[in-house]
């Protein structure tokens, strides 16, 4: 029962990020709008091994059920990755603010100069 | 007009994407994880399966997730310049500056345990390293109000010990191309593996463990003080 509940939560989320990508124009909302949509993605790849009663991948005794531990490693390089290239968004956005004088995308489009 | 495509677009997508979960079920009944986990133990002498994975048998790809920090953080360091930390005007009361000079302590050695202990118990380098860079950051935040740069641990510290952990990193692997076995290669490059759950265990993967956490910790630090010391 709890994974067709987080994988709707999951897609849930998914939506939400779309409808924020949508219709915000200001860059550190994007950046928010992508981290969200990232954590929906890590919420599918941590449910891809799991299962019930399932002890966490950390082998003390031999005869227990554990969860598949390759799920959560590609995770962790998702998390890093995802955390790299939103800080390379977030200063990307730095940059953009010294230079035009906004994050909003759309008044970026104007030329100046 | 915009928040009408949005909410159309979003609400399609949610749509599709539960009538697809009624359709076909779970997930997790496709996916049975056999004794997996305890051949992890067996190959490399860690008995956490997640670092096992991470530094033995896809070490290669965590040498591309550091590099990826590494990327991150020199592109950050030359995008946003550290000129001054204009951000950093405001006064703190003397609870926060005495409450986390009690804390900080505590917080690298919980750092530093969970990236030494990344192999016997959950955690590991980038999760250690990530405590390590949340000290260093909390130092700066607190110590550096109004200025003071010099309270902060200097740029070019951070940028050294990040380096030379790469290199640590990098040097580590050649091991196992030197003894005949593929590069980061681990047990077959007859390293004793020690005996499983003891911390002297599972042959390289503590000491990528290390070389990963300090990586980590201090690419981390320099990329969120690049952006705030702006």
């Amino acid at each position: 029962m709890l994974a067709p509940t987080i994988l709707t939560g999951a897609i849930v989320l998914t939506g939400c990020a779309f409808y924020g990508l949508i219709t915000h124009r200001h860059m550190i909302r994007l950046v928010i709008c992508l981290n969200i949509l990232d954590s929906a993605v890590l919420l599918v790849i941590v449910l891809l091994g799991y299962e019930p009663d399932a002890a966490a991948p950390i082998v003390r005794q031999a005869d227990l059920q554990y969860v598949l531990g390759l799920p959560h490693a590609l995770s962790l390089t998702a998390i890093v990755i995802s955390a790299c290239t939103t800080a390379l968004m977030l200063g990307y956005a730095v940059r953009v603010h010294r230079l035009r004088g906004t994050v909003y995308v759309d008044r970026l489009t104007r030329w100046r100069g | 007009m915009r928040r009408t495509l949005a909410l159309l677009i979003s609400g399609s997508i949610v749509a599709l994407g539960v009538t697809t979960l009624m359709l076909t079920g779970t997930l997790s009944d496709a996916i049975r994880p056999v004794d997996y986990t305890l051949r992890t133990v067996r190959d490399t002498g860690a008995i956490n399966a997640v670092t096992a994975i991470l530094f033995d048998y896809r070490a290669l790809d965590t040498l591309g997730e550091a590099t990826v920090i590494f990327a991150a953080s020199s592109v950050l360091a030359f995008l946003a310049p550290r000129s001054s930390a204009s951000m950093l005007s405001v006064r703190l009361s003397m609870l926060i500056l005495y409450g986390i000079a009690f804390l900080l302590p505590f917080i690298m050695v919980f750092g530093f345990g969970t990236i030494v202990f990344g192999h016997v118990s959950p955690g590991g380098g980038f999760t250690g390293g990530v405590m390590l860079s949340s000290s260093v950051v909390i130092f700066a935040v607190v110590y550096s109000v109004g200025g003071q740069q010099s309270y902060v641990l200097p740029i070019l510290v951070k940028k050294y010990v990040e380096n030379a952990a790469m290199f640590v990193f990098v040097s580590l692997g050649f091991i196992g191309l030197f003894s005949g076995g593929a590069y980061l290669a681990n047990a077959l490059t007859g390293i004793p593996l020690g005996e499983p759950g003891s911390l002297l265990s599972g042959g390289l993967i503590p000491l990528l463990n290390i070389a990963t956490g300090f990586k980590v910790g201090m690419g981390l630090a320099l990329i969120i003080i690049s952006l705030f010391a702006e």
